[in-house]
């Protein structure tokens, strides 16, 4: 997997795609499945955890539940349900996308790109698109003030 | 008096409630099935205690490297937390490394590393990613607060 600050550029690259102003949701559902997911790291400092530990992280690191656990997150929100429940799967599928970069001995058949201890690529990668995004925007804003200001 | 409203979203309490239920029980079920299926299948646990059982059977592992002897390593495996012996004759491994090793089991239970990387950058990895957490935390609450009813607004 990529690290948290690669999932979170990439969650923040498609709130800035898509102009979506709840950017935290997105973000949420960037790194919801690693949340829970590494619950099994757990065992690794407290010994001796108990036996479901694993399976259940590994369940929730899996596409389908991550969503209905996205869906189900949602209802503690006071906010529009269904926006709720899509910024948060949006961002869910953003960390699919990023976690199939990484390479493993197992499964080839992603896009095998980095191993997990090269993520600065992956931060270096989400850094320099989400850059020229907000340069882009930048430019875009000051062209339309520009064309404003000529105009009256 | 104003009155609070609680059906924001056009979804009562109630609905939520239970649609809340529904969804976990999806979960529950979708975990049952998993950890059944999981304590039958391949895992390490399975492996080091039935080593004739799954001799040939190919596993990726990783996690730190605890004792080094002639030709072996003993790697302990972050998820499950198991000490695994490895053979690896030709090894320049150090006690402390991290690793991810792929290879077949045999059937005294060790395993033999057909391939192997170095993942030392591990640790720092998770270190930048705390980081990333804090952050997130900040950004989340400085959209929302949270208040009896769940998450409202700023």
């Amino acid at each position: 997997m990529p690290d948290w600050i690669s999932h979170i550029l990439f969650g923040l690259i498609i709130c800035h795609l898509f102009n979506i102003k709840k950017k935290s949701l997105v973000i949420l559902g960037a790194l919801l499945p690693d949340i829970i997911g590494k619950l099994k790291m757990l065992n690794y400092i407290f010994p001796g955890s108990p036996d479901w530990l694993i399976p259940l992280s590994n369940v929730w690191h899996t596409p389908f539940p991550s969503i209905i656990s996205a869906l189900l997150i949602a209802l503690f929100f006071f906010h529009q349900y269904l926006e709720t429940a899509i910024l948060i799967i949006l961002g869910d599928i953003s960390h699919f996308l990023s976690d199939g970069t990484t390479k493993s001995f197992i499964f080839d058949g992603y896009l095998p790109i980095l191993w997990a201890d090269q993520y600065y690529w992956a931060i270096l990668f989400f850094a320099v698109i989400y850059a020229v995004l907000i340069l882009f925007n930048i430019k875009f804003v000051r062209d339309q003030n520009e064309s404003t200001i000529k105009t009256t | 008096m104003k009155k609070r409203k609680i059906s924001k979203g056009n979804f009562s309490i109630i609905s939520r409630v239970s649609l809340g239920v529904i969804l976990l029980i999806i979960l529950f079920f979708m975990f049952t099935d998993y950890s059944n299926r999981y304590n039958k299948v391949i895992n390490l646990q399975n492996i080091l205690e039935t080593p004739d059982k799954y001799a040939g059977t190919y596993y990726q592992t990783s996690g730190r490297v605890i004792k080094v002897t002639h030709d072996f390593f003993y790697l302990l495996d972050t998820e499950a937390n198991k000490e695994v012996p490895i053979l690896y004759p030709n090894h320049n491994i150090n006690k402390g490394d991290n690793l991810v090793v792929y290879g077949p089991f045999t059937q005294e239970g060790y395993m033999i590393a057909a391939k192997l990387r170095m993942q030392n950058s591990e640790p720092f990895k998770y270190g930048i990613s705390l980081i990333a957490g804090l952050y997130f935390i900040w950004l989340f609450f400085s959209e929302w607060k949270l208040t009896k009813y769940g998450f409202e607004e700023r």
